[in-house]
């Protein structure tokens, strides 16, 4: 193993000067067993080192909302394909958006009274069709729809506002940017 | 719990654990301290050493790193948490592989 030792013995020798109570730290940024051999893991380490308590915070990788969708509609069904992988963001999403993990998201019919959404992870705009999709159905009080939707592009609004966290959605040629 | 520390690479993935930490530290009042363990280069960049080593010139400076840890330190301030960046000198290969 390279040699991480020393950076964990220079945070512990600060923990032993300055008394503290609690060391926080990013978890690993290393990815598989071959990064890990090389680049170490330094949060492992000092969790397995430490006398005081040990927060880790989550770093990046964490589902969240993108930041441009993609719209087509196919008959009553409408469809919500997001663009970037909505891991960390929507700054880095912005700038370097991850095409490999697009998640899928349907709709049943909106108006219904209760719509299911579909969403599948790991497909390409070629693979609509035959990827595998896991289900999540919603009842209109549960997701908050007080009232019909006049048009569907209202309900997209709705759901990317309220599943996605985001604000103000401009809907146009069967594109959806979230602002 | 009054002293926190967290260790920051001095990039933005530990953003996260900044914002976390401010809020655990405002709730409590505790104090943070944001360490970066830097690894030591070769000796023509001795300068480069001097000014991470100098943490009020480095804060000053537009460095990737200064940056990063000013606007850190500037984030958990805002959130009224008390905050000190200390860096320490780490040697990557003085244990070399084991």
């Amino acid at each position: 193993m390279f040699a991480t030792e020393s950076f964990v013995d220079q945070v512990f020798a600060e923990v032993r000067k300055s008394n503290y109570d609690l060391i926080v730290t990013g978890s690993s940024q290393a990815r598989g067993m071959l990064r890990h051999y090389i680049m170490g893991d330094l949060t492992l380490r000092i969790l397995n080192h430490a006398n005081c308590p040990v927060l880790v915070a989550r770093a990046g990788a964490v589902a969240g909302p993108s930041r441009v969708l993609a719209f087509r509609s196919t008959g009553l069904r409408s469809q919500l394909l997001i663009l970037g992988s909505g891991r960390r963001g929507d700054l880095a999403d912005r700038r370097r958006p991850r095409r490999r993990e697009l998640p899928f998201l349907s709709t049943s019919d909106y108006n219904s009274r209760s719509c299911s959404i579909e969403i599948s992870r790991r497909i390409t705009p070629r693979r609509l069709g035959s990827h595998p999709r896991r289900t999540l159905s919603v009842s209109r009080r549960l997701a908050g729809f007080d009232s019909a939707f006049a048009h569907k592009n209202d309900f997209i609004r709705h759901i990317a506002a309220k599943f996605f966290r985001h604000r103000k959605i401009d809907i146009e040629r069967g594109e959806v940017a979230i602002v | 719990m009054k002293r926190f520390l967290v260790c920051t690479g001095g990039k933005e993935f530990i953003e996260e654990a900044v914002q976390l930490t401010g809020k655990l530290a405002a709730a409590v009042g505790a104090s943070v301290t944001l360490l970066h363990v830097m690894a030591e280069p070769p000796a023509i960049y001795a300068d480069l050493v001097r000014l991470e080593e100098d943490v009020t010139r480095l804060l000053e400076s537009n460095s990737e790193l200064g940056i990063n840890l000013r606007t850190q330190k500037q984030d958990l301030e805002k959130l009224g948490v008390p905050t000190e960046v200390h860096v320490r000198h780490g040697i990557v290969c003085r244990s070399g592989f084991r």
